[in-house]
């Protein structure tokens, strides 16, 4: 991350002493990653220095690639890690018909749940036990294109609960908690919606949609994920390319 | 502290369903318990039962019996996307018995579409090589092929019903196949297709169209399938 406080004295400039500032609390672990910092107001009034200068320091660190500016939600610390590709899902890439725009997610749920029997055998731990269920829309220009309901076993212990999701992909929060993903087995089917989801979507109940269930596994062969993605077949086709 | 979801009764009695099939190693085809002793097992009402078994049709994982009961429904042919196995491979491994019907082989000239995607001059001609692809007596794909006609010399007289069509171009005519790419998307039976497949118009169904190439990276053929999603099932791996 290239460390230049060598290089600052008290006698450099404001911004620059204040980058520097920034980016040891970042490093020392004061302002960790996926979380954001203090707004350039409170930053302001810490150092008692003003707003245009806090902008400056702020700025260097986001073209840098070490801070992130969210619009309405403030300014992010990157997770030193490349961010996966949003419309990457196993060996399809998600293509929107017109010609791809901007690509948005929301979080619908963030919760705990009971494994149950289902998924209590897809990670092999135990019906009581406790997994992550996360439940989100993305959008490709405002408009809803897909829907995932990922489940995580919770005994992973992913601190999911302060990160912002919405913000930052679970990859990325995989490999904070030191969790490397190597594989993921995807199928693709074809099915409905329940009338809560469908309209979510923004399609009709019986329209069809495809799935994708994608299993993820770590470098210990454990299951780390697993996901239904429900996607609209008329704003999202999905490219492959094959090989001998 | 995160909220805690309590999963609704049918969401887990589908999962219970789910879940006792995966623990029993039950088979394909094996009658499931009765609503009623299901019922008595997990402590759910019949309505949510009946609901959840619905669930578990309509994502092609049970079928019904009139009078007989329900059933767990056998695996979908599993067509991994990432090879250039041939359907015919696949059938070997599922131990069904693939066959195809010729709907069509005609000569003709490529519009823009057929022409660009197989790096043609417009209107060069081509083979039309349309097929019905069945695993054990069920149509599962409609498959068509467009090939450049100069290319191949003598392609109509190959009889498709009986010839594999990637083993005709290896052996007859030298073409190494080295990949390609393929776009999946969703379409509606049509009639004609409807027919052919023997499911109700409108169906929903997986609708693919790519092309594959040679060493040279010169494409060979452009394809167009339709295939029954409650039948096939598609796969990849990313590492």
């Amino acid at each position: 991350m290239g460390d230049k406080t060598d290089e600052i004295s008290y006698k450099s400039p404001i911004y620059l002493q204040l980058r520097e500032v920034i980016r040891k609390k970042i490093n020392e672990g004061e302002f960790q990653p996926g979380t954001s910092i203090p707004s350039e107001n409170e930053l302001a009034a810490m150092y008692s220095i003003n707003r245009l200068t806090v902008r400056n320091a702020m700025s260097k660190l986001v073209n840098e690639g070490i801070l992130k500016r969210v619009q309405g939600k403030g300014v992010y610390v990157v997770p030193d890690r490349m961010e996966r590709d949003l419309e990457r899902l196993g060996g399809f890439v998600q293509v929107t018909r017109e010609k791809k725009r901007t690509l948005q997610t929301k979080i619908l749920v963030k919760a705990e749940r009971k494994a149950g029997n289902k998924y209590a055998l897809i990670f092999g731990i135990e019906p009581d036990e406790n997994i992550f269920y996360i439940k989100r829309v993305s959008y490709a220009d405002d408009e809803p294109v897909s829907l995932d309901e990922i489940h995580i076993p919770k005994y992973l212990t992913l601190n999911l609960e302060n990160i912002d999701l919405s913000v930052f992909t679970l990859y990325q929060v995989y490999k904070l908690n030191g969790i490397n993903v190597v594989r993921a087995n995807q199928t693709l089917d074809l099915t409905t919606l329940e009338p809560n989801d469908a309209r979510t979507l923004g399609i009709i109940s019986n329209a069809a949609v495809m799935l994708f269930e994608c299993t993820s596994f770590d470098e210990k062969e454990r299951i780390v994920e697993f996901t239904r993605t429900y996607a609209r077949g008329d704003k999202c086709d999905f490219n492959v390319k094959f090989h001998e | 502290m995160m909220e805690e979801l309590k999963v609704s009764p049918r969401d887990e009695a589908a999962e219970n369903i789910e879940g006792y099939i995966a623990l029993h190693k039950l088979l394909p085809h094996t009658r499931i318990p009765s609503e009623r002793d299901l019922c008595e097992l997990w402590g759910f009402n019949r309505t949510t039962l009946r609901s959840a078994i619905c669930r578990l049709i309509e994502e092609g994982k049970l079928y019904n019996k009139l009078g007989s009961g329900t059933f767990i429904a056998p695996p979908k042919v599993v067509r991994n996307l990432q090879d250039l196995k041939s359907l015919a491979e696949y059938s070997h491994e599922y131990g069904s018995i693939l066959t195809s019907q010729v709907v069509s082989l005609t000569v003709l000239e490529s519009n823009k579409k057929i022409a660009q995607k197989l790096r043609i001059p417009l209107g060069r001609k081509v083979y039309e090589l349309v097929r019905i692809r069945a695993f054990d007596d069920e149509p599962t794909h409609i498959d068509t092929s467009y090939i450049e006609f100069e290319r191949f010399p003598g392609f109509e007289r190959f009889d498709f019903s009986k010839e594999s069509f990637y083993n005709i171009l290896k052996t007859e005519y030298n073409i190494k196949i080295i990949g390609g790419e393929e776009k999946i998307g969703i379409t509606y039976a049509s009639a004609l297709e409807a027919k052919l497949l023997s499911i109700p118009v409108e169906t929903a169904i997986f609708f693919l169209n790519g092309f594959i190439w040679d060493e040279k990276e010169i494409p060979i053929e452009y394809f167009k399938s339709v295939v029954r999603s409650d039948k096939v099932r598609f796969a990849s791996v990313l590492k």
